[in-house]
């Protein structure tokens, strides 16, 4: 998946939070690979926590899997 | 693939395709707005699979091909000027020019770089204190919040070496201006998951009351697209005009709201002229006048830039889903996506670059 793309989003989990200089930031796995991103648009996330992501911002916490898988 | 795989479990969308093909009673005509989702549809095949049942007509929901053309021969005039790092998303880098592209123009010295963020082209100010660094960031609703919040950082930072080159469109009033037009076929939406994560999806229950129509917000992961085709023509059927939402997951009817709080604080609407279909009140964002700082179309004085589009391509009608890719007499010919005309086969959600992958030698004249 390229995420050089202005509007790929996927979903992750979040594995790190810290405050930093830049607002609330995390690493988060997605299929493995360990990812840098920015939380501040969602407030309250905790590490275990599902997001999606879009320019390496969390947009919103993923909550639940819909009832079709 | 986890968060993946299980939203492109075959049997599922196998019974579900059974149903929709059990319930329609005649060919409903509905538009998913989102590029991404163009490119599902047309990737797995859902739109051959229900044939019977509807005929997909692709919206305007590709950032990069209704990001006007100015705007891109601006981000090149910003980009040859010296002592500038132009940062952008990789697919912005060969979206064609009136004359030339980013590529071509980073092959030629100048300093333009990909990047992953936003906050990428913020650290490079901080970095690099002598230079400008622009980053260009164009898309929907989706896109906007990263953008507000880069700009904001650097405002707290005090960085004045940083700017945007933005063009953020909305999508509601591209819907309102699609089904104002008389010559529209739209019978029902496939709503953009993403961009509603964002902004809710008040504003689209407006839109079915006033225009008797209905919306269903869909992810788009092929399961989550059939089950919204699904869901929609159960609309179609029993002749309801409101909203439902399949992409439970990531949409609530309120959206972000601290996201939408930056966008507020950072950006205003604009009217906005969105590439092949024209200008749409009220439909874009812009910085507000407290960011002029960070305008980068304000700090380069490329304002007045204006261009003209090729005569050839039909991009327009494409992106307002009144005419398929391959209908086009330059499609696979003069344009391809290693020499595209046209923004939508730049872009990998554009729908001609969409059938280009996946549809290419099929006839012209299955094309509408």
């Amino acid at each position: 998946m390229s995420v050089l793309m202005s509007d790929v989003l996927f979903e992750a989990h979040v594995l790190f939070v810290e405050d930093s200089d830049d607002g609330k930031t995390g690493i988060v796995d997605f299929q493995g690979v360990r990812i840098p991103i920015n939380l501040s648009l969602v407030p309250g996330i905790r590490v275990g926590d599902v997001v999606l992501i879009e320019g390496r911002f969390a947009l919103t916490r993923v909550e639940g899997r819909n009832e079709i898988c | 693939m986890k968060f993946v795989d299980e939203y492109r479990n075959s049997s599922a969308a196998k019974a579900f395709a059974k149903k929709i093909l059990a319930t329609a009673t005649r060919r409903w005509r509905i538009m998913e707005i989102c590029g991404g989702q163009t490119h599902t549809l047309i990737r797995y095949g859902i739109d051959e699979i229900l044939s019977e049942a509807i005929d997909p007509i692709h919206g305007p929901g590709c950032p990069v091909c209704v990001t006007p053309l100015e705007k891109i021969d601006r981000a090149l005039a910003i980009a040859s000027t010296p002592g500038v790092i132009f940062t952008t998303f990789g697919d912005m880098m060969r979206v064609p020019g009136s004359v030339t592209d980013l590529l071509q123009i980073k092959a030629r010295g100048a300093d333009v770089r990909m990047v992953y963020s936003p906050m990428d082209a913020v650290k490079l100010a901080e970095k690099y204190p002598q230079k400008e660094v622009v980053f260009f960031g164009v898309g929907f609703e989706t896109t906007a919040p990263a953008n507000s919040m880069a700009a904001w950082i650097a405002a707290r930072k005090r960085l004045k070496n940083f700017s945007l080159l933005i063009s953020h469109v909305c999508v509601p009033p591209a819907i309102d201006a699609l089904m104002s037009d008389p010559e529209t076929e739209v019978e029902g939406f496939i709503a953009p998951g993403h961009v509603c994560t964002i902004m809710g999806y008040q504003e689209y229950e407006d839109l079915a009351q006033r225009h008797r129509v209905p919306f269903v917000i869909a992810g788009f992961e092929p399961l989550d697209l059939i089950q919204g085709i699904w869901m929609l023509v159960q609309l179609l059927q029993n002749d309801e005009a409101r909203v439902q939402n399949q992409y439970v997951r990531s949409v609530r009817r309120e959206g972000n709201l601290e996201a939408k709080k930056i966008m507020n604080e950072v950006l205003e609407i604009a009217d906005m002229n969105w590439r092949g279909i024209g200008m749409i009140p009220k439909s874009g964002f812009r910085l507000r006048p407290e960011y002029a700082a960070y305008d980068a179309e304000k700090k380069f004085l490329v304002e007045n830039i204006s261009a003209e589009e090729s005569s050839v391509c039909i991009a327009g009608a494409v992106l307002q889903g009144k005419k398929k890719p391959h209908a086009c007499a330059a499609f696979g010919r003069e344009c391809t996506p290693e020499h595209p005309l046209g923004a939508p086969m730049v872009s990998s959600e554009g729908a001609c670059a969409a059938y280009y992958s996946f549809r290419r030698f099929e006839e012209a004249s299955h094309a509408v």
